[in-house]
């Protein structure tokens, strides 16, 4: 189910550099000798990948409310139609801001899913 | 309660569809790379839809526990799923039970009070200090980064795609293996052992970088006679 890993690949793929982040695309292959550290040095790179996190983070807090208030199918139905938002949005990427608001719905449903989870868990 | 003799192979499933994620992640990033026109990040990214739909399309199927029904105040709705779960109509006294065990949990005063008593003292640390741990060895940043950081230390595009698909294998393979031996052994073994496999492998890791540049100083070394 936790498919997020992706995202960790794809910052390695060329076309995907070339198009949101040039400058770590051309860091990358303008001089083989230099450091190989600090390649991957963009700041809208790392919060393209951490913002998932972020946002897991705070739907966490939400979801136990949800969950104990609607139940965890309520939970469970609205953090999965979050994630869909979310993969619709990455896939379809145009932008940076796209990819990013992308990728901070992912983190909210992430957030429940993680939530219920651990309510069917504790239930067994 | 899920059965003693396998609860510490049902605790390690969870682990288990983390690990089988990771492992379909490389492996179809490894396959979307290869699209020529250099669309792959699009359908990388765009597959997080399979595990929406299925959250959205199990979430219809997924009955509401009779626990969480008498959470809410509903202890009429409450019998009625218990008595559809469990095929029968007699469910009295389970009924009598889940409702007493709400009660008492409701009555707990300061749970959060309890934990800081001086009689819970080791549970509290270890509670803390084993994810801590676990988290500060960096595994999630190696996991997550695996296909950029075989990039960093000279691997081609595919070769980098190509080790996190075999990091991922590895992955899967061991909790299998943990799934298997966790009843058999004891989680206790199984911690230890996995400790001091942990820091063979960290002080190997820490120090790749110096490793990779002998094993190049030494092929130069052969290669120049």
């Amino acid at each position: 189910m936790i498919l997020y890993n992706v995202a960790g690949g794809v910052t390695s793929m060329d076309s995907f550099l070339k198009k949101f982040f040039p400058s770590v695309y051309h860091k990358e292959n303008e001089d083989h000798q230099e450091s190989m550290y600090c390649k991957f040095d963009s700041h809208w790179l790392q919060l393209f990948t951490s913002s998932l996190y972020l946002s897991a983070l705070v739907a966490s807090f939400f979801s136990s409310t949800v969950t104990r208030l609607f139940g965890r199918k309520i939970s469970m139905l609205s953090g999965g139609l979050v994630f869909l938002v979310g993969a619709f949005l990455n896939g379809a990427a145009a932008n940076v801001a796209m990819l990013i608001l992308g990728r901070l719905l992912l983190g909210v449903g992430i957030g429940f899913a993680n939530q219920v989870n651990c309510f069917s868990q504790c239930w067994l | 309660m899920a059965p003693a003799k396998i609860r510490g192979a049902l605790n390690i499933g969870f682990q288990m569809a983390i690990t089988i994620g990771i492992l379909a992640a490389n492996l179809i990033n490894y396959g979307t790379s290869k699209i020529k026109e250099g669309y792959g990040w699009r359908i990388s990214l765009a597959l997080a839809a399979v595990p929406a739909i299925m959250m959205i399309v199990g979430s219809f199927f997924l009955p509401d526990t009779p626990n969480s029904i008498l959470e809410r105040g509903h202890p009429e709705k409450a019998k009625k799923m218990l008595q559809r779960i469990r095929g029968t109509n007699n469910v009295e006294v389970e009924f009598q039970d889940l409702a007493a065990a709400n009660e008492l949990a409701k009555r707990v005063e300061h749970p959060w009070k309890n934990i800081l008593q001086p009689r819970y003292r080791p549970q509290l640390v270890i509670c803390i200090l084993i994810p801590f741990f676990q988290q500060i060895t960096g595994i999630n940043v190696i996991n997550f980064y695996a296909p950029v950081l075989f990039k960093t230390l000279g691997f081609g595009d595919d070769a980098s795609l190509m080790s996190a698909v075999i990091t991922g294998i590895v992955n899967v393979v061991c909790t299998a293996v943990s799934i298997y031996s966790a009843d058999r052994f004891g989680r206790r073994i199984l911690f230890l052992e996995g400790g001091i496999q942990m820091i063979i492998c960290q002080v190997f890791n820490d120090n790749l970088n110096q490793f990779l540049y002998y094993i190049k100083t030494l092929l130069s070394m052969t290669d120049s006679h």
